[in-house]
């Protein structure tokens, strides 16, 4: 195995395969930008152009593509609340608040941080552990799919300002989610009679209504709200050193991105989770743990680059099923393992035997894409980032509406779907006023398919048992997700109370 | 009205309409959604029972102003219904200039008009032939100019 590291190694630290990289992370980095356009979208168009590639170079730029795709997702959640990709969400709570705050540039250095840091120990988690944590992946069923959506459900008592409301709006998702042909069954439900609803609501389509459309309402109606960020990120770049300022600040809380990292190489193992799950699980522990924890959700950095960090560790992390039992970890892994398949490589236990010296050129490539996003990202992020805060309010809205059409059209070419997009972007600003978060209305969209598979899987499964609703809560790591569960839902009330607590008693004297 | 009130009749009236639409051959299919909507009509009935009852201590919904949500919602929600008649590029560039010169601060004069577009020429167009000919995605196209 070393003697292949080796001579992978030797492969892809060439010119023109780091060369190769910039390019493949720029690329990956721009489509991940665009609203609508996934990293899976981005893939699926980039396989073509590998076709005519040597297997090294076509897998090379598909994953420095997909590294670049995942952190480019990050632009625009920070810089006009808008996730590029579902990985993305957690980073529009506390990304945008810190644009609207003039801190945009500071967003921007976090997200580079957060990505690196977990692209590097993503890969390094499948390089070391893949075998080990390919046993984790087998011992998932239905059941714990079921709990690890209700865990990540209850990231909203993170993320709403009222507990009983983020939970509503979070079930408002989950029905949303229902509407169309049933996951299980085949049945049509919830069309109110119209034959097109029979298709559902795409998430991306639900993601950039409810989260682009309300901004873009809100800069209809009030253009001048820009006008003190623009101001507070003008002064910032007088005074300069924002760079040296903020490395200073992140590096000086290493413990952040490392864990966050972990909690995204483990979730996204699991097949079907993926970087849209590990980015709100990260987000919500980088709240819990942190002194700062009042300040999430107002434009905490750490609150950026705790997502960032899970979700760029969910690339490596989703290739540990990918190439060791050829279960593709999160969608764009679907189609990675294409490509694999067209040039000879299959995935599975003898993988690494067979093809060892590409397989690991593959992984490498992926960890060296990751450590070339900092000065790449260092660069056109924060070029980008200066471009959208001096533009004119009267340019950036209809611009970002024409993006958002662009993306919401290419999910399924229809014009339905831009409909759909405008229509619960108008509802979720409606929602808004009345204390219902947008953000936890996408959660539910976002987790509503993997609960009810889990659970509608998970009851056909144990029908053989006198109570097939038992195996919900006896197998082991299903009990280890339930506490997991009672703890999300508990630690703000745990939380309230001590705070009260300690109020009294210095009040008391 | 209070926030908590609309909020909770809002989460009735959603939860009743999707109600009367259940139609399910097998169980299993309805075992979710039913849970679903349980829920939201508890919590519908929850929150609206403490909006009532809390009165003047519970919090007013978010001022705005009602005559420019409506023209925002009305620009984009006819930009969404013009994609599919007029096509990307035409539909574009008209959403585009209106909602620029809705946004301008002050009056626009004839040299801004000009200038929004230009711009929203440059931009539409730009955008339309970055996504079909570079990224190919497809867009709508007008059947009077082809793009």
């Amino acid at each position: 195995m070393f003697v292949d590291i080796t001579q992978a190694m030797g492969q892809v630290v060439t010119p023109m395969m780091l060369l190769l990289i910039i390019v493949g992370v720029i690329a990956g980095m721009a489509v991940g930008a665009t609203p609508g356009l996934s990293a899976t979208v981005g893939l699926a168009l980039l396989l073509p152009i590998t076709f005519a590639m040597d297997p090294t170079t076509g897998l090379v730029l598909m994953g420095a593509f997909y590294m670049g795709a995942i952190y480019g997702g990050s632009f625009t959640a920070i810089l006009v609340n808008t996730p590029g990709t579902p990985s993305s969400i957690a980073t529009t709570f506390d990304g945008y608040p810190m644009t609207q705050q003039g801190r945009s540039e500071a967003a921007i250095i976090a997200s580079t941080v957060g990505s690196v840091v977990g692209g590097v120990i993503g890969v390094i988690g499948l390089l070391v552990l893949a075998p080990l944590l390919a046993q984790v992946v087998l011992a998932f069923g239905p059941q714990e799919y079921f709990w690890m959506g209700i865990f990540g459900l209850t990231m909203i008592a993170g993320i709403a300002p009222s507990l009983v409301k983020g939970l509503a709006a979070g079930f408002l998702g989950l029905l949303i989610s229902t509407i169309g042909i049933s996951p299980v069954g085949g049945e049509v439900r919830f069309t109110f009679g119209f034959t097109q609803m029979q298709g559902g609501i795409p998430l991306i389509v639900a993601l950039i209504g409810l989260f682009t459309i309300p901004t873009i309402v809100d800069m209809v109606i009030a253009p001048g709200s820009r006008t003190a960020a623009m101001a507070a990120d003008a002064q910032a770049r007088q005074r300069g050193g924002e760079l040296k300022s903020t490395l200073r600040d992140l590096l000086s809380r290493p413990l952040n991105p490392i864990r966050s990292s972990i909690i995204g190489t483990f979730v996204g193992i699991l097949p079907g989770a993926g970087g849209s799950v590990a980015n709100l699980i990260a987000y919500n522990e980088a709240k819990r743990t942190s002194k700062r924890s009042k300040n999430f959700g107002k434009g905490e950095i750490d609150g950026v680059v705790a997502p960032e960090a899970a979700n760029n560790a969910v690339v490596g992390g989703g290739m540990v099923p990918l190439l060791t039992l050829g279960i593709p970890g999160a969608p764009p892994d679907a189609v990675i393992y294409g490509v694999l398949l067209l040039h000879g490589l299959r995935p599975g236990p003898d993988l690494f035997e067979e093809q060892g010296v590409l397989t690991f050129t593959f992984i490498l490539a992926v960890g060296v894409s990751a450590i070339l996003m900092a000065p790449v990202g260092l660069v056109a992020g924060r070029g980008l980032q200066r471009a959208v805060v001096r533009t004119p309010t009267h340019y950036l809205a209809p611009l970002i509406a024409l993006l958002t059409i662009v993306g919401s059209y290419a999910v399924r070419n229809s014009a339905l779907d831009v409909l759909m997009m405008v229509a619960l972007g108008l509802i979720g600003y409606g929602l808004r006023n009345v204390g219902l978060p947008p953000a936890a209305i996408v959660l539910g969209v976002v987790l509503g398919p993997i609960i009810e598979t889990g659970l509608a899987q998970g009851l056909l499964t144990a029908t053989a048992q006198a109570n097939p609703w038992t195996s919900f809560f006896t197998r082991p790591i299903s009990l280890v997700l339930i506490v997991l569960v009672i703890l999300g839902l508990a630690w703000p009330l745990i939380t309230d109370l001590r705070e009260k607590r300690k109020a009294g008693k210095v009040k008391a004297p | 009205m209070r926030a908590n009130v609309i909020c909770g009749a809002i989460l009735l009236v959603v939860a009743g309409a999707f109600w009367v639409q259940r139609n399910y051959n097998d169980p299993m299919v309805g075992v979710f959604p039913d849970f679903v909507l349980i829920v939201l009509a508890v919590s519908g009935v929850g929150i609206l029972v403490h909006g009532i009852l809390r009165g003047d201590r519970t919090r007013r919904p978010r001022e705005i102003s009602l005559r420019m949500f409506a023209i925002a919602a009305a620009l984009v929600i006819g930009w969404a219904f013009a994609l599919g008649i007029f096509g990307f590029t035409i539909s574009g560039v008209a959403a585009f200039l209106i909602m620029a010169l809705l946004i301008r601060e002050g009056r626009p004069r004839l040299r801004d008009v000009v200038q929004d577009a230009v711009v929203a020429v440059v931009v539409v167009v730009g955008c339309f032939l970055i996504f079909t000919r570079v990224l190919l995605v497809p867009l709508p196209v007008s059947t009077l100019i082809g793009m």
